[in-house]
């Protein structure tokens, strides 16, 4: 019997792994839709579990003279993640709480800026989950 | 009595494990879309990536730092109108020497840089034979998953077209990325960054040892942030071997090099054209840097460059 129990629990990781899996690739899905042609990606994703007000950020160097695109997604639905885009003096450069927490924006840098992205989930629709960002840039 | 309380108990106990089992998998099945909260019934459950308790900055899993794309400083050589030069690339011949994985990766980097730079000067032929390089060095990686059968269809039928081409090898990348984290095998997705990396500012150093384009070393300046990104991304991996502990110091030598370069920043308030979604960023740097830092830099960068692909 303790054998059986002890494939259950086994059993019962390994469709949480593959449960938890799916459900990334399908955020990772609803974020990839927005880093298309003529946008090409940077060649890396950016992912992290939040829980509650946690904030998730990153350094990033954006090349003057680019345009860029931010996605940025959590579940299954779009608008659950807010992004903040700040200068390294922390002036707020770009937030999508103000556009209804918008799944892409473009960023057209007329000089280079090292920023900081900053990612936190919308507690009005979502109190735990994966934040994935991805960021491509336009061909000029 | 007992026994038979005892057996049902424990049957009661499997009952709940498999129901709950269920309920979670039948949970997110659904999508969870009642109130889209995805991640609690599961976060008990796996290895938690942060400790919730303690900070409320955390990390983008082994990427808090992101590196510029290779292909970007290959746009922008492209459109200094300067002339393709094959002599930069690291010739696609080598990539039998590479026998171990620190190689093998760092080297994929290097190739995936190349294959941009061929890619955005059409140079097809050799494009074809760098694909073949890269292909079997992440076949060697064990990194299928992202250069699966499909992906290597679909680059091979839009070798000579270069739009999309370069969508794909990027996004392939990606998945190599991700793989790569998800698999606990980070220390060699960050090998690979930092191939590309090192090979894309080399070709921008060769440029600029010859054109003296001011663009271009401008750009070589402005790798100033992306160099110390990269040395964090690099560092949790400093004892991994000794091949990591001398890369990692021969970036920070590096990093002491742009630390001169002196970066004046000002804040300009940000239009945003809302009907477009996009944000033009007005903020304003501007670098200066010395003919003699821009030696040194550009010295120390072919020097490690070259260690990496010998």
């Amino acid at each position: 019997m303790n054998l059986f129990k002890y494939i259950l629990v086994v059993a019962f990781f390994v469709v949480l792994t593959g449960t938890t899996e799916a459900q990334i690739q399908n955020t990772t899905d609803l974020c990839s839709q927005y880093i298309v042609p003529p946008f090409v990606s940077d060649g890396q994703q950016y992912k992290a579990l939040l829980n509650g007000d946690e904030i998730a950020e990153f350094h990033a160097t954006f090349y003057g003279g680019s345009t860029y695109r931010v996605s940025s997604c959590s579940g299954k639905s779009e608008g659950n993640l807010i992004f903040s885009i700040y200068d390294r003096e922390r002036n707020l450069l770009f937030t999508n709480k103000d556009y209804q927490n918008s799944p892409y924006w473009d960023f057209k840098f007329t000089s280079t800026i090292d920023c900081i992205i900053e990612a936190q989930l919308d507690l009005k629709t979502t109190k735990s989950g994966f934040a994935i960002l991805l960021i491509g840039f336009k061909q000029e | 009595m007992i026994r038979n309380i005892f057996i049902l108990s424990k049957r009661f106990s499997i009952i709940s494990f498999v129901a709950l089992a269920l309920i979670v998998t039948s949970y997110s099945c659904n999508g969870g879309e009642a109130t889209t909260d995805e991640g609690q019934d599961i976060e008990d459950a796996i290895d938690n990536e942060i400790d919730s308790t303690s900070a409320t900055i955390v990390q983008f899993n082994n990427s808090l730092f992101s590196i510029p794309s290779p292909y970007e400083i290959a746009f922008l050589v492209k459109n200094e109108n300067i002339d393709f030069n094959k002599d930069f690339l690291n010739p696609v011949n080598r990539s039998h020497n590479y026998i171990n994985n620190f190689k093998k990766a760092l080297n994929l980097g290097v190739y995936g840089a190349d294959l941009g730079y061929l890619n955005i000067y059409e140079q097809t032929p050799d494009a074809i034979s760098y694909f073949s390089a890269i292909k079997v060095l992440s076949q060697e990686l064990d990194i299928s998953n992202a250069f699966d059968q499909k992906t290597i269809s679909r680059v091979e039928k839009n070798m000579s077209n270069k739009d999309s081409l370069l969508y794909i090898m990027s996004s392939t990348y990606r998945k190599a990325d991700i793989y790569l984290k998800d698999n606990n095998r980070s220390e060699l997705g960050v090998l690979i960054l930092t191939g590309g990396w090192l090979e894309s500012v080399n070709v921008l150093v060769n440029i600029a040892k010859t054109s003296k384009n001011q663009n271009i070393i401008r750009r070589i300046g402005e790798q100033k942030y992306p160099l110390e990104n990269m040395i964090k991304i690099l560092s949790p991996y400093y004892n991994e071997s000794e091949e990591y502990g001398k890369l990692i110091e021969s970036l920070i030598d590096l990093a002491y090099d742009f630390d001169g370069i002196d970066v004046h920043y000002t804040y300009k308030k940000p239009e945003v054209f809302a009907n477009k979604k996009l944000t033009v960023i007005n903020s304003e740097s501007q670098l200066v840097m010395s003919d003699e830092q821009l030696n040194m830099i550009s010295e120390k960068i072919t020097v490690i460059r070259n260690t990496i692909i010998e």
